[in-house]
């Protein structure tokens, strides 16, 4: 008989048993295995190598090393380096994080056998086969994540490998340079100064940097970080001391790469100038209000030179830097005459300097040249790219920053204080000064492809300087492109298009595929005679309108001596839309009020199809940008018409004394509306008339 | 053990199988036969392969299958068919359900069902009522696949003690069971209890084993025989070490079919990192009223708790630790001469095929690290050996609930009626926690791929940004935290009417459900969307079921079946990544079902046939497939909607008594289950829930992938003694197809190429696991007991089969696509289809006591 005492204990039984079911595990021990012996060293290893060899390692070798740099911070990727009395050298591995298995520290055996050798930049490496990816530039392959374990033996952690301290001179680009891929120690160093601002790298794109380290005496390496280092985005420390590093080699650059920013221990004062803080030339600016200011705090600046003072177009105490290629400029007057040459990269102290506003533009004056030291030279800062109307604009925002203007037409006969440039959107002073070397010597006649100089003001008014004749840089004189080009002589240039059996007349053009920004594709002109009914599509020499009546016969037409240029359109080929009648001017300079007439003309009555013609011009030698002129006349053909309507296109001042070239064109950039066949449209008697 | 070996073998010898029974028809004999073939089924079906990632690839649930009835088909697939994970007519496992006393059982969440009954109780659960397909039964709407109900009611059986025991090679090595009925009491009390303890230390497959431990009460009191209440209380504890599923690279490298990347030694000592651990008691209540002879009112209620956890690695920012992953392998080299080092590495380095427990010991003893702002708590800092390696558990602790009232009555004019109805409420809370540490002293709780997506997102990398940068110990929660719960309600009616030739039965039913998820914590990438309960999603779908059955005469019978039901989509084919935002599928339907079988059946004395035809359309399904890529570092979801399938067929089983000696069947399948249209999917990027991607599926007419399409077996049972049966079987499966990855069908992934080029047809084409035949071998003979003492032991049975006769290892019980497809090289191999091999020749030996 079952009672409740039996349901319980069974119950509580069954509950029991859910519960005494698993054992735990035991926790291994450290790993504490013996290493096999070295049977040599990695320096006798390295010695095998060749550089830009490869060399598999046949012989049972046996190194030990311990580790030095790992991928933990990020600044070495797949890679572990070792180090051992005699050197060290670098161990390519396929994997991530390795720092977990090869802490810093940890000793470990490699077994070589079946390893290759083989050097990146003239680093040694360690990997294992080759990879001809690229025949010509064979790489060495990292050991396979899953051999780790065949080739690498890990052992003992915490194993201390002392740096060698090392004179900052002491490194060559030798293959064979012990301290390469070894932890090195330099002593009182620092960053350059112009590197102080900096971050390690460019963590936000990832990029790597070299910056400058230093000593007191003015020695300089290297220190690379890659952009995927966790401490990319730190800045650097400003002051001196102790840097503890691995050296490294790329080609003929001397390196060191640190493993974290520990590493840095710069907490002395700089060789010099005490706890510098560097500010932007855009910070400097604004630090003006309306008295001038004079800077007791060691403050900086950086930045290049962008004038040129041995041509004399400046003040000889005077230049201008500009921080970057887009970042402000000032102009920086010297107690007395320098020697900055055009692309210095300066850094400049402002201790004692005074910022003030002289005749309507920011200086920074009174400063010594003792407060300026030369980082680098050639570097160059690239000029701002617009037009004179947009430069006028924005004028106060570009003082001191370096312009160009692109097809600007020079009025004046000589350089000197009085000439004035111009181009389609407006004029603008350019100041020649009395010692500039320049000075007096004729404008080219030349058409001018751009101008370069930095802007300033006389009081409110903006000028620019150029800083040399090479900021003029002239169109080529046997430019292809020029040499079928329509110059403008005397006006008016007539074009009856009567002789097109031989050829369209040089700087008529016709295009296929014309878009908003692109002329197109150049069409062919077939130069036969054909018929309006034709029904091909393409360009083609046909009758003009003007001599018949649309009933005319294909002998007629043939006969015809009055002959026009003519487009049947057709659904493919980059005629609907997209065809154009192009006019390719060389200038205009010395020219004004530039007008142009033609006839539009419908050829085929059967055409049921409307084509709507827009006229536009584009400046340069293969203009992007197309500006469209109102006309007078209609600008459609087709519609079952058979006509010829006159058209007149009047520039006004949009083309006076242009130095680019000018394209001129009549295009059907929409594509044909209605249904039925596609006009045969043509064009004659175009007629180009100005003003000298 | 072995002892037990020698006692039965010392048996077989003293007492020769000799014994006479006078008082049986042949006929009883013969279903003496089929029981004996049923109690021993569980062990032959038992099938060890229960990974989540084949449970996320809709791989159909056996439990239902397990228990064959009097059909010989399902007998036949049962017994034979499911070393391949056959399932009947190819549905996926919701539409086959199992019913406990009329109380249905089913997984809500996931489909299948919720409860292992099995577990070695075979004795208490042999009684069961089978319903195929679409016939009619009294307790239920009924399903498309199978509805399986155990009757569990002590007062029916006479007082008995069993004690089994049995042998094997396959799932287990040992079992034990025990049961007592006692029959009916004086008092109106009638109990059963039950016991069941089985283990293996080493399945057949390395690394793999089991330990289990049943036991099932049941109490019946009736009052005045027409009141009778049962309370009943199932236990099982499961701790299975699970097997993984691996390329064809992996057998290769590793020489075996069975190859598990699971395991590896440490300290000497096998050990698995994937363990699934599942206790689960559960309360069943019945109330049964039979209130007159044509009428009785039954309720039955059912609670119960499931606690499942499953151990796995979980890693930040160290090499995965698993020693399959495709990284590591020889095929992911392209040069040569490290594809052939590696490979030599492997053959003669087996153990590096395995995982090596000591070096993430190493690493995780000695990173030591410290953690800043502990808690979220500024200036709170903790320095200690933070674990880059951990086993992980990730649980599914559920608490559901069922009720089902059901009416019948019996008018005079034979008219029938039943109405029932069934309540049912899920809630599974899915979490993780550390399960070792390794040799660390904490687990940080951070995303390790929530950084990669969102550089911006400061806080993209916490789990739970109302605690950040917690801290880990041993057995602490952390990772994803959420609730899914479903709510189902429905009823339906049922009215059967027999004439003398036809008879006729008309059901519908109503159903509602409702399902939710509610975020236990606040993730970091979707702080807006993840803490707190979505909104409810509801669905109100119908059923209605029409049957018609011409008896001809009573060996005879012609039957038609229709049925069209609409049924809500799983909770996770509708939450897309729950596991960190309640963002839903953009389209969500019911799926609807549209079903027809014609049947005919005749049943004689010597003869038993039945020959179905089906046709069943399946549409808008919906379904969601979830990979890692990490090219990208993220998990992906990728969405499919509208799936349309259909399923057709015939299906054959005759069982054919030729004499008192010799005994006949067989059975076959011959079905086609395809995809009938493209479907369209949506993939995200899992760490934004952004839709990186729309395509369209071209799959129509590929065939639907899970179970072999096509299927025969003929047994010949040989009777040369009174209690003595052998059978031979021959199975022959056919048309079983990998599962699909929809990516690879899609006009991106064949970008390029040329229609008539080989690469081109090998990434569009699906794969055809291998056709197979097999022979399975049965025995059973009844011996005398030996009297011990005052104890009358009755003649007990000794059973014993082999499965797999010929050792045919070339089967494949399971295979799948790798989710991920590589866009660049558009090489198929790179992320290889992984396949569970099927065992080879297994045994089991089998005894039973009565006493």
């Amino acid at each position: 008989m079952m009672n409740k005492f039996t349901i319980c204990n069974w119950l509580v039984f069954s509950f029991l048993l859910f519960n005494s079911c698993t054992k735990p595990f035991d926790t291994p021990p450290e790993n504490n295995v013996a290493l096999p012996n070295a049977n040599t060293t990695i320096r006798n290893i390295k010695l095998l190598h060749v550089k830009n060899n490869f060399e598999k390692i046949m012989d049972d070798f046996i190194i030990q090393g311990i580790v030095i740099a790992n991928d933990k911070s990020g600044n070495w990727y797949k890679q572990i380096i070792i180090q051992d009395e005699s050197g060290g050298i670098v161990i390519r591995m396929d994997a991530n994080n390795l720092y977990t298995n090869f802490q810093v520290g940890r000793k470990v055996a490699i077994k070589l056998k079946d390893l290759y050798l083989g050097d990146y930049g003239g680093v040694i490496q360690l990997g294992m086969g080759i990879d001809n990816a690229d025949p010509n530039n064979p790489t060495l392959l990292p050991i396979p994540m899953s051999l780790f374990d065949k080739y690498i033996i890990k052992g003992s952690f915490n194993n201390v490998v002392a740096p060698k301290s090392v004179n900052i001179n002491a490194f060559t680009t030798n293959l064979q340079d012990t301290l390469q891929s070894t932890l090195i120690q330099l002593d009182n160093v620092e960053f350059s100064i112009s590197d102080i601002d900096k971050t390690f790298a460019d963590a936000l794109n990832k990029q790597a940097l070299n910056l400058t380290i230093k000593n007191c005496s003015g020695n300089t390496i290297a220190l690379r970080s890659s952009g995927y280092a966790d401490f990319a985005s730190f800045k650097v420390p400003t002051g001196n001391g102790k840097l503890i590093a691995v050296y490294s080699i790329f080609g003929n650059t001397k390196q060191l790469f640190i493993r974290d920013t520990l590493d840095v221990n710069f907490q002395n004062p700089r060789c010099g100038n005490a706890g510098i803080t560097k500010i932007t030339i855009s910070e400097l600016r604004n630090i003006y209000s309306s008295t001038p200011f004079v800077f007791n705090d060691n403050k900086l600046i950086t930045g290049i030179v962008i004038t040129d003072a041995a041509n004399g177009n400046i003040a000889s105490n005077e230049m201008v830097v500009q921080e970057n290629n887009n970042g402000a400029g000032i102009v920086v007057r010297l107690k007395e005459i320098h020697h900055y040459k055009l692309g210095d990269s300066l850094s400049i102290f402002l201790k004692d300097g005074i910022l003030s506003k002289e005749n309507g533009i920011l200086v920074l004056k009174n400063i010594d040249s003792s407060a300026i030291q030369i980082n680098a030279n050639t570097k160059t800062i690239e000029a701002k790219q617009m037009t004179i109307q947009q430069l006028k604009l924005n004028a106060k925002l570009l003082e001191s920053n370096l312009i160009q203007i692109s097809y600007p037409v020079l009025n004046g006969s000589v350089w000197n204080e009085h000439m004035i440039i111009s181009d389609v959107t407006g004029t603008i002073n350019c100041n020649t000064l009395l010692p500039a070397s320049f000075y007096n010597v004729n404008l080219p006649s030349q058409p001018i492809k751009t101008i370069t100089g930095w802007l300033s003001f006389i009081d409110t008014l903006p000028v620019l300087y150029i800083r040399n004749l090479n900021d003029v840089e002239l169109l080529p004189p046997n430019n292809s492109n020029l040499s079928n080009a329509i110059y403008l002589n005397t006006s008016p240039l007539v074009f009856n298009f009567n002789d097109i059996g031989n050829g369209l007349p040089t700087g008529c053009f016709v295009y296929t595929n014309a878009t908003n920004n692109s002329l197109g594709t150049v069409a062919t002109f077939n130069v036969a005679k054909t018929s309006w009914g034709n029904t091909s599509g393409g360009f083609k020499n046909c009758a003009s309108a003007l001599s018949l009546s649309s009933s005319a016969t294909s002998s007629q037409q043939d006969n015809a001596t009055n002959r026009a240029i003519a487009l049947r359109q057709t659904s493919t080929g980059g005629f609907d839309p997209g065809a154009a009648f192009v006019l390719h001017l060389a200038n205009t300079l010395g020219k004004k009020n530039l007008q142009i007439s033609f006839q539009l003309q419908s050829l085929d009555v059967n055409s049921a199809r409307t084509t709507n013609w827009v006229i536009e011009y584009g400046l340069g030698e293969t203009p992007n940008i197309f500006n469209q002129v109102p006309v007078t006349g209609n600008l459609f053909t087709g519609n079952s018409q058979f006509s010829s309507q006159n058209v007149l296109v009047n520039f006004n001042n949009l083309l006076n004394n242009v130095g680019s070239e000018i394209w001129i064109r009549i295009v059907a950039k929409t594509a044909t509306s209605g249904t039925g066949s596609r006009p045969v449209s043509a064009i004659d008697d175009l007629v180009i008339s100005w003003n000298d | 053990m072995h002892y037990t070996w020698l006692i039965l073998l010392l048996l077989t010898l003293n007492y020769p199988y000799a014994q006479t029974i006078s008082d049986t028809t042949n006929k009883v004999i013969w279903e003496n036969w089929r029981q004996i073939q049923q109690q021993t089924s569980d062990e032959l079906g038992l099938i060890a392969l229960d990974d989540a990632e084949l449970a996320d690839e809709n791989f159909n649930a056996y439990a239902s299958l397990l228990n064959a009835g009097k059909d010989v088909l399902y007998n036949a697939a049962a017994f034979n068919w499911n070393i391949a994970r056959f399932s009947m007519r190819g549905y996926s496992k919701n539409l086959f359900t199992t019913y406990f006393n009329g109380v249905p059982l089913e997984n809500l969440i996931n489909g299948g069902n919720l409860v292992n009954l099995w577990n070695g109780l075979t004795d208490v659960f042999k009684n069961r009522e089978l319903v195929l397909g679409l016939q009619q039964n009294n307790f239920s709407f009924g399903n498309l696949g199978t509805a399986l109900n155990v009757i569990v009611k002590p007062n029916t059986q006479q007082k008995l003690s069993i004690i089994n025991i049995a042998f094997s090679n396959k799932s287990y090595a040992n079992r034990n069971s025990f049961t007592h009925y006692s029959g009916k009491l004086m008092n109106g009390w009638s109990f059963v209890y039950s016991g069941a303890w089985q283990w293996a230390n080493e399945n057949y497959v390395p690394g793999t084993g089991m330990k289990n431990f049943a036991s099932f009460f049941s109490a019946e009191k009736s009052l005045s025989n027409r009141h009778f209440f049962t309370l009943s209380f199932l236990g099982n504890y499961n701790n299975n070490m699970l097997a993984a599923p691996a390329t064809e690279e992996l057998m290769l490298l590793s020489n075996s079919k069975y190859y598990n990347a699971n395991w590896g030694y440490q300290n000497g000592e096998k050990r698995n990192s994937v363990v699934k651990r599942t206790i689960q008691p559960i309360v069943f209540m019945n109330y049964h009223w039979q209130i007159d002879a044509q009428s009785f009112f039954k309720i039955g209620l059912l609670t119960g708790i499931n606690l499942q956890k499953q151990s796995g690695f979980d890693w930040n920012n160290v090499p995965d630790p698993r020693p399959d992953y495709y990284k590591y392998l020889p095929s992911f080299q392209t040069d040569t001469i490290l594809r052939n080092a590696i490979e030599n590495y492997f053959s003669n380095h087996p153990e590096a095929l395995q995982i090596n427990w000591s070096n993430l010991y190493a690493v995780n003893s000695n990173n030591k690290e410290t953690i800043f702002n502990v808690n979220g708590n500024i200036n709170e800092s903790f320095t200690g050996l933070r674990s880059r390696y951990i086993l992980r558990d990730n649980h599914i602790n559920t608490i559901h609930f069922a009720a089902s009232p059901i009416y019948q009555k019996v008018f005079t004019n034979n008219w029938q009626l039943n109405i029932g109805a069934q309540i049912q409420y899920q809630q599974s809370h899915y979490f993780q926690s550390v399960n070792d540490l390794l040799g660390g002293d904490f687990w940080v709780n951070w995303n390790q791929f929530g950084n990669s997506t969102s550089s911006n997102n400061l806080n993209s990398i916490q789990y739970n940004l109302l605690q950040p940068n917690q801290l880990i110990k041993v057995g602490g929660k952390y990772g994803y935290d959420f609730d899914a719960s479903v709510f189902k309600l429905s009823r339906f009616l049922q009215v059967v009417r027999q004439f003398k030739k036809i008879d006729i039965n008309i059901a519908e039913w109503l159903g509602y459900a409702q399902l939710q998820r509610n975020g236990r914590v606040q993730n970091g990438l979707f702080p807006d969307n993840s803490f707190g309960k979505s909104k409810q999603l509801t669905f109100l779908n119908y059923g209605m079921k029409l049957g018609f059955t011409y008896k001809q005469n009573g060996k005879n019978y012609f039957n038609i079946n229709l049925l069209q039901q609409s049924l809500p989509p799983n909770f996770f084919d509708v939450f897309i990544s729950p596991k960190f935002n309640s963002f839903t599928q953009e389209d969500i339907r019911a799926v609807q079902y549209k079903s027809a079988e014609l049947n005919y059946f005749k049943n004689t004395n010597t003869l038993k046939l039945r020959i179905s035809g089906f046709y069943t359309e399946i549409n808008n399904l919906s379904k969601i497939y979830t990979y890692y890529d990490d090219d990208i570092f993220s998990f992906m979801n990728n969405e499919l909607t509208g799936i349309a399938q259909r399923h057709m067929g015939i299906e054959f089983g005759a069982e054919w008594r030729y004499s008192d000696q010799w005994q006949f069947s067989a059975a076959f399948v011959f079905g086609d289950y395809s995809y009938t249209n493209r479907s369209k999917a949506t993939l995200r990027v899992e760490n934004t829930a952004a839709i990186i991607q729309r395509d369209i599926v071209y799959w129509k007419n590929f065939k639907v992938p899970g179970s072999p399409q096509k299927a025969a077996n003929f047994s010949i049972t040989y009777r040369p003694l009174r209690n003595a049966y052998m059978s031979v079987s021959t199975n022959y499966l056919s048309d079983n197809w990998i599962h699909l990855n929809p990516i690879r069908r899609t006009p991106r992934a064949i970008q390029g190429l040329d229609a008539k080029s080989l690469a081109f047809a090998n990434i569009i084409q699906p794969g055809e696991l291998p056709k197979y035949m097999f022979v399975n071998l049965f025995a059973a003979f009844q011996l005398n007991s030996p009297k011990i003492r005052s104890i009358k032991l009755k003649p007990f049975w000794i059973s014993t089969g082999l499965t797999n006769l010929l050792n045919n290892q070339q089967m494949v019980s399971g295979a799948y696509e790798q989710m991920r497809f590589d866009f660049a090289s558009q090489d198929i191999s790179k992320f290889a289809p992984k396949y569970y091999s099927a065992f080879g020749t297994q045994f089991f030996i089998s005894t039973s006591i009565k006493f």
